[in-house]
């Protein structure tokens, strides 16, 4: 059998068969109704208890932040989320955490306590750690500014019922000293990474736009346009605060995920998608943990770079499981249980972009992004040989990585097929495959079939 | 129109052999690499604060990462790493050694937190709580993946690409009568990116001299 018609075949089955996409920290896996979705909060909204004690304490033991102070802290980051037009997610302060005495979590048994409770599905704490001494008990150094975790998962519907997040106080403690490892940061650098938790707790998981600004060893002194693409929920914090040279606390690929996870009445009227396939250099296999970025094209009347300001990104497979194994052999039996297994997602993406022109391309997670700081459904992330390459209509594995064609994605529409093949990847057959393999300039844009009949594009070339 | 050329699937291998090598090795590389723990943020310390910080620091290979709870604390999940010590920067530390490490999101419990068998790390260790418990210092930025190349020389990387870790290393050194050998003096013209683990480990060993 000529290995490129299986191909195509399957691609159409995925096509058929898509389902609803996201940037989310997890999807559902094998046990859901339907494998594949982003796991989210069943209703807004979503209700929270917070500690009753204060949000920061000084080594002196007086108080900074106020419970009072804190609570509305909280309240207003959250609320960074729930003004995002187009997306429907709310908030809800619904009393002290409960379980322990006077809802003050003090101590690693406190924490215990809390934990089983979230465990249980019975509350979703916001805790203050209003020195420090939490973390210390629990392991941890005054580095860590907080963390957020997933407690009670709905498998079946692919619900979240209860999350954590955990305030590290002694960054607004007013003190810095080198000598007691007390450090500090600015109002806006700790609401952001606040808010970045609270992304996770909505579900969101990371994004990787503008990585060149991290790989330059950029800190703190990234230039602006570059900064106003970097999404909020990249995995790592490392320039000044958005906020602090006035750009809104949320990035483009930030408010078009949270409201892609959860849309408003507004969303269909102004987001367009983006979507395809990565494939190996065969153009046949589909490839796994790939970031797609797509930049708007540059306009060159005003002073922003558009194409560095304004990007929207996912990864290739997102709806597929992180876990080892394959038809053949299985899953890896005590593996991951998230994603679907239908190999027709592998290499697939999606991206919820604004409406305007676009180049689209794709590159590698960053390498230093695994387990906890992972971008995509691979704890590892795929290795890709070549530079970040763009897409074109005639794509193919030998293609100059740098030729690209501008897309124009309307409100409500999506512009499907745009299909990456990448260049010099290992070829994924044996040497004993039967037929030809042609390794040529396509002279028709690389298109998937339906039924031996192409795929109308869509979309203006 | 650029040529075409048609060409049997062996040949096609052909191609891409040296591609395959080298795309294999970078693979294994990467298999050995770890990371920190998901859902948590932490602000930047370069490596005089984190060797300060740290109680321990080791390097050598993962042996196992088992996930279990808390043996006190129930509802805490952990991970429990047996690591293979081949060098004690500071501390002490058995030839096999084992830590208690908390895990916080249900993602870190199947990844048992990114702990690879057989992987190669450098970790500079939090000291341990009064519930047994510690961690990498600043999570990513204290765990040090080590990556050879062919011929035989070590790097280590953090999971910041050690963006910062050696701002101002001389004179942090000096201030504190630290002396640096030589290698140890060139990572401050590194701003980011794989540096020697030689150098590393003799920059640490400063430190950890004059901190005593």
């Amino acid at each position: 059998m000529r290995r490129p018609f299986a191909a195509l075949l399957l691609s159409y089955q995925l096509l058929s068969g898509l389902v609803f996409a996201g940037g989310p920290l997890r999807v559902t896996g094998p046990a859901a109704t339907t494998p594949g979705q982003a796991f989210v909060w069943s209703s807004s909204p979503i209700r929270y208890t917070v500690d009753s004690g204060p949000l920061s304490v000084n080594p002196s033991g007086q108080t900074v932040i106020t419970n009072a102070q804190g609570l509305a802290r909280v309240q207003s980051l959250f609320n960074n989320w729930h003004n995002v037009s187009t997306a429907s997610i709310s908030f809800s302060y619904a009393g002290v955490i409960t379980g322990i005495s006077a809802g003050d979590v003090k101590s690693a048994s406190d924490f215990n306590t809390v934990q089983g409770s979230c465990n249980a599905g019975t509350q979703s704490p916001v805790i203050f750690d209003s020195n420090g001494s939490l973390l210390r008990a629990l392991g941890l150094d005054p580095l860590v500014i907080g963390f957020a975790s997933t407690c009670k998962l709905e498998p079946v519907a692919g619900h979240i019922l209860t999350a954590l997040i955990l305030l590290n106080g002694q960054f607004q403690d007013g003190v810095t000293n080198q000598s007691t490892n007390n450090f500090e940061l600015t109002a806006d650098q700790f609401d952001e990474a606040i808010t970045h938790e609270m992304g996770h707790f909505s579900g969101l998981g990371h994004s990787q736009i503008n990585l060149d600004l991290f790989q330059s060893g950029a800190i703190e002194n990234c230039d602006l346009d570059s900064l106003a693409g970097l999404p909020l929920m990249f995995p790592i914090e490392f320039c000044q605060a958005r906020k602090s040279v006035g750009l809104p606390i949320l990035s483009p690929d930030d408010t078009a995920w949270i409201s892609k996870l959860y849309p408003s009445s507004s969303f269909a009227t102004s987001y367009g998608t983006i979507s395809g396939f990565v494939y190996f250099s065969d153009g046949i296999t589909q490839m796994q943990g790939a970031n797609v970025v797509a930049r708007r094209v540059d306009d060159p009347t005003t002073t922003v770079n558009e194409s560095r300001s304004i990007a929207f990104s996912s990864v290739s497979g997102f709806e597929f499981t992180g876990n080892p194994g394959q038809l053949v052999s299985g899953d890896n039996t005590n593996g991951s249980s998230f994603g679907s297994r239908n190999p027709g997602l592998i290499g697939y993406y999606e991206i919820p972009v604004t409406p305007g022109q676009y180049t689209v391309q794709v590159e590698a997670v960053d390498h230093e992004f695994q387990g906890g700081s992972s971008v995509g459904p691979l704890s590892v992330p795929s290795f890709l040989p070549g530079p970040p390459e763009f897409w074109h209509k005639y794509e193919s594995a030998i293609d100059d990585v740098s030729a690209k064609d501008i897309l124009t994605v309307t409100a409500g529409a999506t512009v499907s097929n745009i299909n990456f093949i990448l260049n010099n990847t290992y070829p994924r057959f044996d040497s004993y495959e039967e037929g030809l393999i042609s390794r040529e300039f396509p002279d028709q844009p690389f298109l998937l079939y339906r039924n031996r009949e192409r795929v109308n594009l869509g979309v203006l070339l | 129109m650029p040529p075409t050329v048609s060409c049997r699937a062996r040949f096609f291998l052909s191609v891409f052999t040296t591609t395959l090598i080298s795309t294999l090795v970078a693979l294994l590389l990467l298999a050995q690499t770890t990371s920190a723990q998901h859902g948590a943020l932490t602000a930047p310390a370069d490596l005089e604060r984190l060797v300060q910080m740290a109680g321990t620091i080791v390097r050598g290979h993962v042996v196992s990462a088992v996930v279990e709870p808390h043996p006190q604390f129930s509802n805490l999940q952990t991970v429990v790493v047996t690591f293979s010590v081949s060098k004690v920067l500071k501390g002490d530390a058995p030839p096999v050694f084992t830590f208690r490490q908390f895990v916080w999101d249900v993602l870190d419990v199947t990844s048992a937190a990114g702990y690879r068998k057989s992987s190669e790390l450098l970790l500079l260790l939090n000291p341990n709580s009064s519930y047994g418990l510690t961690s990498p210092v600043g999570l990513e930025q204290g765990r040090f993946r080590i990556v050879r190349d062919a011929k035989g020389n070590a790097f280590a990387e953090n999971g910041r690409h050690n963006a910062g870790l050696f701002d101002q290393l001389e004179a942090k050194a000096s201030a504190q009568g630290a002396t640096l050998s030589p290698q140890a003096r060139a990572l401050a013209t590194k701003p980011s990116g794989p540096a020697s683990l030689v150098a590393i480990e003799d920059a640490i060993s400063a430190f950890v001299r004059v901190q005593r």
